[in-house]
């Protein structure tokens, strides 16, 4: 992502609509909607700034290239057909009504009906609950690659995992990469159809970055995790200005190619480049200096570049060629994290202690980044100032978050959930720790019953998991929205179970009889 | 016949004697007391009542229905909006047992007797009783074929009831060290075991052999279920097998499993698609199924996630919620003492604030022989136990991007209404919106903000506060 996704400013010509610059920004791509070519509204912003920079390092291009535009993703929508949900019992609704779908969509929602219309399909609720399609905000997946993506890890061909997912009513997921350094990879959000294509179910990639601070558990390691985090981002400053500087000394030298070559072109027509009008400074810039008529003494350019300049018009001698600046290496790491200082992407850490949470709150402050903050098992510590801070924190199950040890075991509140809600912080819920997504509803539960208030448990799941992942028109039974639904059995002693999914309008899980 | 009347009776270990006298007293010392629920359900497979009520008189349900006279002089409670259940029986945990389940010199243990390890004031009776559990039965580990005697108990730590031997038959009991070193070898020294203990053996295994206790036996898959079932048919054993492995419809065909009961552990972290079903199979094929925990091995969840699986994957929710109350009584053979809340059954019940197998269903109150043992207190708000930081410094230099805006905000006071929270959380979505739709523009400054960086690059950053210092929040 990152060095294209931070070159596609400079390089505006050739990705027309540079992932980089739509994928986390704008949520557009998120509604599935194959027609409508929505991203188009990000485009004239970013165009306008980079015309300015039309002209900017040829070198740059092949490098460009060989990087798939994969940013720009627009999930390809398999919509099912126009459907009626019936006898439905939709959450905040007082009695049974009917959900009314097409093209994919939640078109609207109605009491009750008279008659089927031609072409729609019934699926009967039977009075069970109607739910949106739960999102797993947090699902780890083993990923050794420490600079790996999630996505890759992510095989929609594992039935069981998929399916699974799809019987305890997941129908979208954020895989996570393993937490295992300072900057661990990127995050994907995928749909769980099984056996899908790529382009049907990653919904967005590069959605965020994604660490652990103090995660080894025993004191003396968070330190050492804060130390090193601090460094990362540190390097990644510095990373960032050492390309900003190389991009200034390159724009100077092209200023100074074009100056030199309209000087030398004169003399030197017989030299090599035979060139009419301006093609000579042009193909001169596309490839610099290495070809060039150079003579002997290269000064060098950067400190002094004016200079020369008026040193070449006055001066009888051979005017100086200018020196190309040198390319500072590339890191793939840096630049992801170059993203977060930009606040192109957030940064999302695992911290459970309260010390580790401090420590991270500092590094916030101290580089301004988006922080989403995940496990929290001592985060009711740390509620009021989690809030002020609009800091989301993302939880897993109560009952297996984090890895403690007996010298150091966490502080644990069984009401974290509870806590930090009633503070006012954002409260996610995810999968993590279970390594299943299909427990999404009994670790959304089990907060439940631990103090959460339902309807927030249900949010925290849903409608604000879409939120904080930047799904739009997800995670609600509401008309626009995307029809990813989940169909429970009717309720008997408090039990129901997921009886049917639909992601798209489309039927992806049905339970069959045990 | 044995000589000595304390050993030959099945009903009472030596050792839980005195214990067991002690206990027989309890109950009466309990004040009586009427509960009107919302729901009321008296066993699991009745349809719950509306409006029921039951009344406690020395410690058992003394008239329980919709139309019960509530004498004078016994206090009502009301619960209009709550359901109350029978206490959750849970067959198998090990309260306050951490680290210390099993002796594993031998393989046969039959002098271990928990019923002396009953220690009430432990936390995990407390973290029982918060979670619904009324009785429990306290059992030796998995570490050898028969691990000693267990106790029934209440969560309060009186011991009642039968006592229980602890079997295991697999890989768990098998050890390097000591035989049998393997699972066929368990088997063999089970079987010989029971040959020689069923006639004329004496002692708590001849008491297993004899079918005059129940054993809690694991198996490891339904290889050790067969080997068990058939051992049972040939020496008359009283079961509740505990089943750990995996088990796949195709095992089960020509099983007959009708009148066994089986206890099933909750499924953590691997709780697939696969093991969630294996409740409704065993059931469709006639099994009896008993939820348990082994907290604290487990969480304190245990039984009733146990539970909230078995009917994910398809258990009909009368029986998972049997599985918590008369199923496991049933095993035990203390059903006509707990498990529901029939007249003259001991006033053991739940006050949840919504239907049982409902797992976001809180345990507001807990009653253990008519005597309130628990009660959901919510806990005080956060303001009194944060860990503040320090003032935020002022930023040097111009703030990168936009500035976020949040700093401005008035500072949180102590007992923030809820409605307030939540239209601050309203707040911030549009807020964070904002922020992702203006993100393109903030590029660019961030960008330009790099270069002027660049030239005032000899100004150092700030420098984070020492965080070293700051130790842990007191």
């Amino acid at each position: 992502m990152s060095r294209h996704r931070w070159a596609g400013l400079i390089l505006p010509g050739l990705l027309s609509l540079s992932l980089a610059q739509a994928a986390p920004d704008d949520p557009k791509p998120a509604p599935p909607k194959p027609e409508g070519k929505k991203p188009d509204a990000e485009k004239p912003p970013a165009k306008k700034k980079q015309a300015a920079k039309k002209q900017q390092p040829a070198k740059k291009q092949p490098a460009k290239k060989k990087q798939p535009a994969k940013k720009e993703h627009e999930r390809k929508v398999r919509a099912g057909q126009p459907t009626l949900i019936t006898n439905a019992r939709i959450p905040g609704a007082s009695r049974p009504g009917v959900v009314v779908l097409t093209g994919g969509k939640i078109a609207q929602l109605a009491g009750g009906i008279r008659r089927v219309p031609r072409g729609f399909q019934v699926i009967d609720a039977k009075g069970g609950r109607v739910l949106p399609g739960r999102i797993d905000a947090w699902a780890s997946l083993g990923n050794p690659d420490p600079r790996g993506r999630a996505l890759d890890a992510f095989d929609p061909h594992d039935e069981d995992a998929v399916r699974e997912a799809l019987a305890g009513g997941v129908t979208t997921v954020f895989l996570n990469p393993m937490r295992n350094s300072a900057s661990s990879g990127e995050g994907a959000i995928v749909k769980m159809l099984p056996g899908a294509s790529r382009d049907e179910f990653l919904v967005r990639e590069g959605v965020a970055l994604h660490t652990a601070l103090g995660f080894s558990g025993v004191g003396g390691g968070a330190v050492r995790d804060y130390d090193a985090l601090r460094a990362q981002l540190t390097a990644a400053q510095r990373y960032q200005e050492v390309w900003v500087e190389y991009e200034e000394a390159l724009e100077k030298y092209e200023k100074e190619l074009k100056a030199y070559a309209a000087k030398v072109k004169p003399k030197g027509a017989k030299g090599k480049s035979p060139a009419k009008g301006k093609g000579a400074p042009k193909r001169a810039a596309r490839r610099p200096a290495p070809k060039k008529p150079t003579p002997k003494k290269p000064t060098p350019s950067t400190p002094k570049g004016s200079s020369s300049k008026a040193k070449g018009s006055s001066k009888s001698s051979e005017p100086k060629a200018p020196k190309q600046p040198k390319r500072p290496k590339t890191d793939r790491a840096l630049e992801r994290l170059g993203a977060v200082l930009d606040r192109e992407l957030p940064l999302r850490v695992e911290a459970h202690r309260v010390e580790d949470i401090v420590n991270l709150l500092e590094l916030q402050q101290e580089f301004e980044f988006e922080l989403i903050l995940e496990g929290a098992t001592e985060g009711h510590r740390l509620a009021e100032v989690l809030a002020k801070r609009e800091i989301p924190v993302v939880l897993a199950s109560q009952l297996v978050s984090g890895i403690e040890t007996d010298a150091f075991p966490f502080r644990r509140a069984p009401d974290l959930a509870a806590r930090l809600e009633a503070a006012g912080v954002e409260v996610v819920i995810g999968s993590d720790g279970w390594q299943r997504s299909g427990a999404l509803g009994t670790i959304a539960a089990l907060h439940a019953q631990a103090g959460l208030s339902r309807r927030a448990a249900e949010a925290a799941v849903t409608s604000r998991a879409a939120e904080l992942l930047g799904l739009e028109k997800h995670g609600k039974i509401a008309p626009g929205y995307v029809a990813d639904i989940v169909i429970m059995s009717p309720a008997s002693l408090g039990a129901d179970r997921v009886e049917t999914v639909l992601i798209d309008g489309r039927v992806v899980f049905q339970r069959s009889a045990p | 016949m044995s000589p000595s009347l304390l050993s030959s009776s099945p009903r009472l270990g030596p050792a839980a004697a005195a214990l067991l006298l002690l206990s027989l007293a309890g109950p009466a010392a309990a004040q009586d007391l009427a509960i009107k629920a919302g729901r009321l359900v008296v066993a699991a497979d009745q349809a719950p009542l509306e409006g029921g009520v039951v009344l406690i008189r020395k410690g058992r349900v003394a008239a329980i229905g919709t139309e019960v006279v509530v004498p004078k002089g016994v206090t009502l409670h009301e619960r209009p909006q709550a359901w109350v259940v029978p206490g959750f029986v849970d067959a198998h945990v090990a309260w306050g047992l951490r680290g210390d389940l099993d002796e594993t010199a031998s393989a046969i243990q039959p002098d271990i007797d928990l019923a002396l390890r009953v220690e009430p004031s432990h936390r995990d009776y407390a973290a029982a009783r918060a979670a619904g559990v009324t009785t429990g039965l306290l059992a030796p580990g998995f570490s050898n074929l028969f691990g000693g005697l267990g106790a029934t108990l209440k969560s309060t730590g009186q011991v009642f009831g039968e006592r229980v031997a602890k079997l295991t038959l697999g890989e768990s009991a098998t050890s390097a060290r000591r035989p049998p070193t393997s699972r066929a070898g368990l088997v063999g020294l089970l079987r010989q075991t029971l040959e020689r203990e069923h006639e004329g053996g004496e002692g708590p295994v001849a008491d297993f052999a004899r079918g005059a206790i129940v054993g809690l036996v694991s198996v490891d898959d339904v290889a050790g279920l067969r080997e068990l079932l058939e051992l049972k048919a040939r020496y008359g054993l009283r079961l509740l097998v505990h089943l750990r492995g995996p088990v796949r419809p195709a095992q089960l065909t020509e099983l007959d499993l009708s009148g066994v009961s089986i206890a099933l552990s909750p499924l953590g972290a691997e709780s697939s698609a696969l093991q969630r079903r294996q409740a409704a199979w065993l059931a469709a094929r006639g099994a009896r199924l008993c939820f348990v925990s082994q907290q604290p091995l487990a969480s304190t969840q245990g039984a009733r996630l146990a539970a909230h699986h078995a009917v994910q994957g398809g258990l009909e929710p009368q029986q998972a919620l049997a599985g918590l109350t008369s199923a496991p009584a049933a095993a035990l053979g203390i059903e006509d003492s707990v498990g529901s809340l029939e007249v003259g059954r001991h006033g053991d019940l739940l006050v949840l604030s919504g239907p049982p197998l409902d797992l976001r269903s809180e345990v507001l109150e807990v009653f253990v022989a008519g005597e309130r043992v628990h009660r959901r207190i919510k806990e005080t708000p956060n303001a009194a136990r944060e860990v503040r930081l320090h003032p935020p410094a002022p930023q040097p230099g111009a703030p990168r991007g936009e500035p976020r805006g949040r700093s401005g905000r008035a500072g949180p006071a102590a007992g923030r209404a809820a409605g307030r929270a939540s239209a601050r959380r309203r707040r911030r979505a549009g807020a964070r919106a904002e922020r992702r739709a203006g993100r393109a523009e903030r590029r660019a400054g961030a960008r330009a903000e790099r270069r002027a960086r660049g030239a005032r690059r000899a100004a150092p950053r700030r420098r984070a506060p020492d965080r070293r210092r700051r130790g842990r929040a007191p």
